[in-house]
């Protein structure tokens, strides 16, 4: 990467020397107002490792997975959570379920078709990872364990789990963010609103974590931090076809926050 | 990006114990590694000048097609993978100005090991066989 950026400025330098050389008369007085810049911003940061196999959220969706005979791949890519990755913090990027394609092009396209599978797999991966049905001592370190993860499930009255994790896939390299720009195909079907499962996602979580925070209750379990899931959601609402103004479909990012004193907060803003 | 507010800010950076990110449609994938990406902006100035008078001025938009031309032809390992995107370009003030004209700025962005997404570059070229003001 650095050789790439010194390769970029030789470049422009190259190029700022063979424009400025051979102009003769014409030139006269013109390299003065001459300039050239290069301005480096909005980079991502990488994770600089391997992937977190034993981060208890990969732990989590790849259980999730399994319940749900579902064969995902293991990626690397350049997604929103580039930010806690590379803060070593536990993070992964899933879909929002449905199919998409043609990504960054004029053509992107979503179809919702389908996507229960996407959800389902959201949903039951928030609640693994909020420790739901676990017997009121929370934490994060805990939340992951099969007989947490079985309760969870029991709760939001589904099969059990079945927590055989096989080893992780090969990393394939890809740009996996179909669906995330702004242009809305005519395949969108007239549907209802996914957000708002997302939303309903993020108050379970809360209330759940809410719920557990029994008060007087001395044998809390220390948690490593426990007590907040970062939801960053970047996916499409489902807006009825007959809408023609493409904006208002745009994505939006949605953040979800509660507490052990049952406070919680929930923000979606336009991003 | 509310993203990266959340990750900025002390009281909540410590007290995050997972983030779930939600890109994209599918479940056919999880992201458990994050690639890195390196964006740059490139701008060029000149002095401006018509096309026809002060032909022969340093012109940023030819500068800028040449920095593209020589920057593109450097090869990039397969593995690890590494990619270059030119994203965006800009400038110009009309078919019969050179382009740096004013505090008009060239420029465009680079996107180094960023992604193999086409993002379309256009590219409008005005030529004009000189005819006084």
């Amino acid at each position: 990467m650095e050789r790439l950026e010194q390769t970029l400025r030789l470049a422009l330098n190259r190029a700022v020397e063979d424009e400025t050389a051979g102009g003769g008369d014409a030139v006269v007085g013109a390299e003065a107002a001459f300039g050239s810049e290069l301005r480096s911003g909005g980079n991502r940061e990488s994770s600089g490792g391997g992937t977190r196999c034993g981060f208890a959220d990969f732990t989590c969706i790849r259980a999730v997975d399994a319940q749900l005979n579902n064969a995902a791949q293991v990626q690397r890519a350049s997604t929103d959570a580039n930010i806690p990755l590379s803060l070593g913090l536990e993070a992964i990027a899933i879909g929002g379920g449905g199919s998409g394609g043609g990504a960054h092009t004029l053509q992107e396209w979503f179809d919702s078709n389908g996507r229960e599978l996407g959800l389902k797999r959201i949903l039951l991966t928030l609640l693994a990872l909020a420790g739901a049905g676990d017997d009121g001592r929370l934490s994060g370190a805990e939340a992951h364990r099969p007989r947490n993860l079985f309760a969870a499930l029991k709760r939001c009255a589904t099969q059990r789990l079945n927590f055989a994790i096989t080893s992780p896939d090969a990393v394939v390299e890809s740009h996996p963010s179909t669906g995330s720009g702004q242009a809305v195909s005519q395949k969108m079907r007239d549907v209802g609103h996914p957000a708002f499962v997302v939303a309903f996602c993020c108050f379970t979580v809360l209330f759940l974590r809410a719920q557990n925070a029994v008060p007087g209750q001395t044998a809390v379990a220390p948690g490593p931090k426990a007590d907040v899931i970062f939801v960053h959601a970047n996916v499409y609402t489902g807006c009825p076809r007959t809408r023609n103004s493409v904006p208002s479909c745009a994505k939006r990012p949605c953040c979800a926050r509660g507490s052990h004193s049952g406070v919680g907060r929930m923000w979606i803003s336009k991003s | 990006m509310a993203c990266g507010i959340f990750f900025s800010t002390p009281r909540w950076k410590d007290s995050i114990a997972y983030s779930v990110v939600l890109d994209g449609a599918g479940a056919d994938t999880i992201v458990a590694e994050a690639l890195g990406s390196r964006r740059f902006e490139v701008i060029v100035r000149g002095p401006g000048g018509h096309s026809w008078s002060d032909f022969g001025a340093p012109n940023p938009i030819v500068i800028l097609a040449r920095a593209i031309d020589t920057f593109t032809a450097t090869p990039v390992p397969a593995t690890p993978k590494t990619t270059f995107n030119i994203g965006v370009i800009r400038g110009g003030t009309s078919v019969n100005s050179n382009s740096g004209i004013g505090q008009h700025e060239s420029g465009y962005t680079v996107d180094l090991d960023g992604g193999d997404g086409a993002v379309g570059a256009d590219a409008a070229a005005g030529a004009e066989s000189g005819s006084g003001r």
